[in-house]
């Protein structure tokens, strides 16, 4: 096992280069660089002042020698400093991740639990009245974008009831109840994007494996219903799962950016769209990379569940 | 004698002809397929049916409530919504259609390339799509868009980039399913050429899940048009764009909802339709797989 | 025979059973009666859609969802299964009546250790700790001969061989003692070798624990060594039924009498006589015939066939028949040997079409990341490791071995889809190298190849027409649109399809009508040699005995050669000319069939000779049964490649040294430690009645 985790490793290393290789690269397409952005309408007036701030800023260098210095730089903790704030990127990132943490964390927990129970139920007895109920459902779920569900949710219970801000406006130092309150809607808007995608595949998931000469076995040796489906079958239908909840926290990290944008909330996905619209490079690159990153991680874990649910893939 | 894995299998029709038998459409096909026809005539004939242009101003009557003048009511300069989400579907359906074809195309050609020739190649491949599927899809279309800028048409090339990986991935595992089948051997056997073998022998049997992943593709590629229309990042006003709308209306949401809801429930109704479609498909290919065997 | 025997453990009585897909009923089991007494062996014999499986599952109460019971009663001691439910109906199955599957390897949960799945049978049925359980399990594992049963126990089921799978279910389904045993193919898909193994096995704990058995096979052979009486269902209904020995000498139904024939025998060969084949196909299910549903099919049938639907009548007080006509239908009898000793042999050609020397296919294995840090050295299987072989014009070389010793592996390197690591294969004098796309055109066309699979073996997307056309452009033997549908209706007509299967899509085909496709296209490119990998195996009896009528007819037409790779004895001893019998990527004898099956024997074949089943009662076998685990072929290194599980090991010499070849007769060549004289002096493995009436 600890084999296996070393070799994911190594290879999340090769991965998060090549990713901060494709970020540089892509960034290098931009028209005009850091300097042109921070003089604006200035530069084309100011040649010797151009000059000089590309100078500071270290665009005169080649690119790879920018390249490898933003990586050392990286690999010391230091991601740069942001043109637009004017301060250094990595306290920035830290905290705008600890906000959208509180989000994507709970979401993800109450749609996997939520959706292995619907998942099962609904595979239990195929084309049956629970079954359909639940496609339906989750086909919903999967139709509607994180924005028009935000929307509708705060038409609802912010406009109509007033039981929930729309914004969440974060005061620090409030109790669980406050921030119950505050995220109470868009960790909802986030759960149900995840919930119907993880309960689609888990239900699907469950009826072919319902079907295989495993579970007959296990049938017919005797066995209550309730450990063939929850023992026998849950077990090897929650491989596929396993890869899906990895996708979603892919999905779920785009999402972010979209309900962030919905409810005003300062996490990282509003640092994003901020950077884009600042055309803030450095913040840009480092918040994409962290992004990219965080989603490494979230895949690599995934891995190793799968291989603990799996005894064939250990190595 | 046939093994079969599942105990006593369900005997196919033996003895005369095998004729396949009459497939039933599944529901699910035809209701999706009703639904995504809806939206494509209104993408075809929309501007030339609604009852007003959709970028004309009725400055007298501002977010007005629906009403036998404007079904829908109006937005903030008096605009008719009715009218602009029925010219918002031609955009929509361009745009996510576009974005779907570039990348079914190119991740099909990476895909089957990728999971025939093997080796190194396939190796290289992999690795690119790797690093590529390590962003949120959303994420890397942002920053392509950022990139090269916010329009219609960057969009759809972001949209294309997102998905060819994630396409060349599943027709490289169902290339993977049939390579070593022996019919593609036997196309070996003969000297056959890697384009016949790959064209002439491999697509035609990867088919299906191609035809289903476009499906799932479309949908996703809708959901990204209007997010990023949203974000201000896709189509730029005065487009009628559905994402767009509910973007730069969604202030008024609470005294007149409908600036909101009648995009909203547009998106939901191709959404669902197009999803509709691909479960369908997915079910009535399956079905035809089975009954061939 | 006692009291107990007469006394029925599981009475089906009209049995019905309907499966249910896509809104039309096939009716797989019609109207079935069949009894297991206490402490007998039942066989239930029958090609593939016969429904021998259903009445399995129906007895076990395990049709999966498409099926159902639509009729009849299925009674087991006092219970009526088909009342039972719930707790009461789980309580017997598993405990009382137990089944080993077909496919191990997928009845088994992968995620759980085989170890904690025999014990959950006892933990359910006998309410045991988990402590006394694991007591349980390591019994019963040592009982079903695993070595080291707590290792054994903690492994999950993909580190065990099929055989050991299989050994796990055995355990499992025994582990509760069970009265009735309903064992569905059990040894489909093993080796033969491991197939004795199990059936000794089965065997030994059912009499230990006095369970009766119902046996679901399609294997005649194992019908006649394994059990007492046997029941024959053909298309969902049973044609006859009685004491093995009286079904095996006087078979009373046309069907049986054709299943019995159109099984090789070892005492036949293609010089001699054709094997009798049933040509046809299975009738519809949806819409079962009228009258007797084989009348189709069968050779005796008369109009009443058609019309009439016969009841069992009895045969002599040793059971019963669905036969109107079984009365007057000629006298049974196997043509043995001495019957046909007449007919010449074909001379053979010395003309050799394929000659290879010091050919080895060795694979690299994947080093793990960890490996390659560590600079470990590279690895290798080694799947065909120096062999000398040819073959001659018109010819058929046989290689024959159990899964895995590497004779696909060298029919592949043949045809050019396996790349030799070293040797010089020739081919009419001139060097055949690389694979199939470095080769010249017209090397590609007189080598050609039949797959294994029918399935598999035809594109699905397209039509018969343009799968037969493609070898005749890619050839340029033929051209024109109108020469090559004349050659494409030929080439149809030469494999005994009729002309309009030109536009069928392979779906459209039955599996020896797919094969025959499959021989019509090798056959396209007008070939010298075509390899033909395991051609038969999948298909059912009755088909395999046309097929291998087609490839001999063919054969004798067109002056191909063929290297004919199997593991089927009793095919091989029918087809070949000459055989070479494969181990781990060595040979061990080559020879003539007649040499092969006559003393001097390598010890393996020995052992092999003693595994084959054989439908007939009349034969007795001595019994070697190879012990020890099937050694890696990474690496192997120097040695008999046999002596971990030779029974006849020398010594340590077997271990040290590789072995010399004797030479008993010119071409027949043995390469074993053990001298001449004394594998000369091994008993007859295989022995004929009449032989020992005659001796």
């Amino acid at each position: 096992m600890l084999h296996f985790i070393l070799r994911r490793l190594s290879l999340l290393a090769l991965t998060l280069l090549g990713i901060s290789l494709l970020i540089f690269g892509i960034l290098q397409l931009l028209p005009g660089d850091a300097a042109t952005q921070i003089l604006g309408a200035w530069s084309e007036r100011s040649g010797k002042t151009h000059e000089y701030l590309r100078a500071a800023l270290g665009l005169d260098r080649a690119w790879y020698e920018q390249y490898f210095g933003w990586l050392w730089g990286v690999l010391q903790g230091d991601l740069g400093r942001s043109l637009a704030m004017d301060a250094p990127i990595t306290p920035i990132l830290m905290e705008r991740l600890g906000y959208s943490l509180r989000l994507a964390v709970p979401a993800l927990i109450l749609a996997v639990i939520i959706s292995l129970v619907l998942g099962v139920v609904a595979a239990m007895r195929p084309n049956g009245l629970v079954d359909h109920a639940i496609t339906v459902l989750t086909l919903g779920g999967v139709s509607v974008p994180a924005f028009v569900s935000g929307a509708i949710l705060i038409l609802v219970f912010a406009a109509w009831l007033g039981w929930f801000p729309s914004t969440a406006s974060l005061t620090p130092g409030e109790g669980f109840l406050y921030w119950a309150k505050m995220l109470a809607l868009p960790v909802a808007t986030l759960t149900v994007e995840a919930l119907a995608h993880i309960t689609r595949i888990t239900r699907s998931s469950m009826i072919e494996v319902l079907k295989t000469p495993y579970v007959r076995t296990a049938r017919l040796k005797g066995l209550p219903v309730r450990v063939v489906l929850f023992k026998h079958a849950l077990r090897n239908a929650m491989l596929p799962t396993v890869t899906v909840i990895a996708f979603n926290i892919g999905w779920m990290l785009g999402g972010v950016v979209v309900v962030e944008q919905v409810f005003s909330y300062p996490g990282l996905g509003s640092l994003v769209l901020f950077a884009i619209e600042q055309r803030d490079v450095p913040l840009l690159q480092a918040s994409m990379f962290f992004v990219a990153a965080g989603y490494c991680v979230a895949n690599l874990l995934a891995d190793i569940a799968y291989a603990l649910l799996d005894p064939r893939i250990r190595y | 004698m046939a093994t079969h894995s599942a105990g006593p299998a369900a005997p196919h029709a033996a003895g005369e002809r095998r004729v396949t038998p009459p497939r039933r459409i599944p529901t699910t096909l035809v209701l999706g397929g009703v639904i995504v026809g809806v939206f494509v005539v209104l993408a075809v004939i929309g501007p030339h049916i609604t009852p007003y242009g959709f970028d004309k101003f009725h400055f007298s009557s501002r977010l007005a409530g629906p009403s036998a003048e404007f079904w829908l009511g109006t937005d903030r300069y008096g605009r008719d919504i009715f009218s602009r989400v029925i010219a918002g579907a031609r955009l929509t359906l361009i745009m996510a259609a576009s974005g779907t074809f570039i990348g079914v195309v190119a991740g099909v050609l990476i895909g089957l390339v990728s999971g025939y020739l093997g080796g190194w190649i396939d190796e290289v491949l992999m690795r690119l799509t790797d690093i590529t599927m390590s962003f949120p899809s959303l994420l890397l279309a942002l920053l392509v868009v950022a990139v090269l800028g916010a329009n219609e048409v960057n969009a759809v090339i972001s949209i294309g980039l997102v998905f060819t990986p994630r396409v060349a991935r599943v027709v490289r595992s169902a290339t993977l399913g049939v390579r070593h089948i022996q019919f593609v051997e036997a196309a070996e056997v003969r000297g056959e050429s890697n384009p016949y073998v790959i064209f002439r022998e491999i697509l035609p049997n990867v088919w299906p899940p191609i035809i289903v992943e476009t499906c799932i593709r479309m949908s996703y590629a809708v959901l990204l048009v209007v997010s990023l229309s949203y974000l201000g990042l896709g189509a730029q006003p005065p487009a009628p764009d559905w994402g767009l709308m509910i973007s730069k209306e969604r202030a008024f949401i609470a005294s007149a909802p409908w600036v909101v809801l009648a995009p909203a429930a547009a998106i939901v109704a191709l959404v669902v339709g197009v999803n509709l479609l691909g479960d369908g498909m997915r079910e009535w290919l399956s079905a035809r797989k089975t009954s061939d065997e | 025979m006692s009291d107990a025997v007469t006394r029925p453990v599981l009475r089906i009585r009209d049995l019905h059973v309907s499966y249910y897909v896509r809104g039309r009923e096939f009716r797989a089991v019609r109207g079935v009666d069949l009894d297991v007494l206490a402490g007998e062996t039942m066989a239930l014999v029958g090609e593939s859609g016969s429904g021998k499986s259903s009445v399995a599952f129906a007895a076990m109460r395990g049709l999966d969802a498409a099926g159902r019971v639509k009729r009849g009663s299925i009674r087991f001691h006092d219970h009526d299964l088909l009342d039972l439910h719930g707790a009461a109906l789980r309580d017997i199955q598993g405990s009382r009546i137990a089944m080993v599957y077909q496919d191990p390897q997928t009845s088994l949960n992968p995620a759980f250790r085989v170890g904690d799945q025999i014990g959950e049978v006892l933990r359910r049925h006998e309410r045991l700790s988990r402590a006394e359980a694991r007591e349980r399990v390591h019994a019963l594992l040592e009982q079903v001969n695993l070595p080291d049963p707590p290792r054994v126990a903690r492994r999950y089921p993909h580190e065990l061989s099929g055989g050991q799978q299989q050994r796990i279910l055995i355990a499992m389904a025994f582990a509760c003692a069970p009265e009735l045993l309903i064992l569905d193919e059990p040894t489909t898909g093993l080796d033969v070798t491991t197939e004795a193994r199990i059936l000794d096995l089965i065997a030994e704990l059912a009499t230990g624990r006095d369970s009766a058995i119902l046996y679901i096979t399609h294997n005649l052979g194992v019908v006649a060594r394994f059990c007492d009486r046997v029941a024959v269902m053909y298309a969902g209904e049973i044609l006859e039924r009685g004491p093995v020995e009286r079904v095996f000498t006087a078979p009373a139904h046309p069907y049986t009498r054709s299943l019995l024939t159109c099984v090789p025998r070892l005492d036949v060969s293609k010089h001699q006589r054709s094997l009798s084949a049933i040509e046809g196909r299975l009738p519809s299910l949806v819409d079962p015939p009228p009258g007797c549903v084989f009348e189709e099919r069968c050779e005796h049938r008369v109009e009443a066939c058609r019309v009439t639907w016969p009841g069992f009548e009895d045969v002599d007080g040793a059971g019963a028949v669905r036969c109107l006509r079984w009365r007057e239908l000629p006298a049974f009898a196997f043509e043995r040997l001495r019957d046909a000793e007449g007919a010449a042999a074909a001379a053979p050609s010395d003309h050799v079409v394929l000659q290879g020397e010091a050919l080895r296919c060795y694979y690299p294995v994947r080093r793990s990341l960890g490996e390659f840090l560590r600079g470990a050295p590279h690895r290798q299987v080694h799947a065909v490791d120096d062999i000398d072989m040819q073959v001659a014009r018109a010819t058929t070389l046989a290689v024959v071995g159990e899964s895995g010793c590497g004779k696909t592996t060298l029919g592949r390197t043949l045809v050019g889809l396996q790349r030799l690591t070293a040797g010089t294969l020739r081919f009419e004098g001139r060097p055949l190298e690389g694979i199939a796309r470095e080769r010249p055109r017209d090397q590609r066309r007189r080598v050609q190849i039949i797959f294994q699979n029918p399935d598999a073996t035809l594109n699905p997307q397209k039509s018969v027409g343009e799968t037969l056309r493609r070898p005749l452009e890619l050839f340029a033997r033929v051209e024109g649109a109108q020469a090559q549908a004349e050659r494409v209706e030929e080439l149809l007509r030469s494999v005994n399809l009729p002309e309009h299967y030109v536009t069928r899509y392979p779906h459209e085909l039955s599996g020896g009508e797919k094969q025959r496709v499959a021989i019509a296209r090798a056959f396209a490119a007008d070939p010298e040699l075509i390899v033909c990998d395991e051609p038969l195996s999948a298909l059912d009896v009755s088909v395999q005995a046309a097929i291998l009528n087609l490839l001999v007819d063919l054969q004798r037409r067109s002056t191909t050669a063929y290297l004919f790779i199997s593991h089927d004895l009793s095919v091989v001893r029918y087809l070949s000319d000459r055989v070479a019998v494969m181990y781990m990527g060595k040979l061990c004898e080559v020879g003539t069939p007649e040499e092969l099956f006559a003393p001097p024997y390598h010890p393996y074949t020995e052992a092999l000779l003693s595994a084959i089943s054989i439908p007939d009662p009349a034969v007795t076998q001595e019994k070697i049964r190879l012990e020890g685990p099937v050694p890696n072929p990474i690496d192997p290194g120097r040695g008999c490649r046999f002596a971990s599980r030779c029974p006849r090991k020398v010594g340590a010499v077997c271990e040290r040294e590789d072995p010399p070849v004797h030479e008993p007769a010119p071409g027949h060549r043995i390469a074993c430690h053990i001298p001449l004289p004394e594998l000369a002096a091994l008993p007859q493995v295989i022995r004929y009645r009449y032989q020992e009436e005659v001796s």
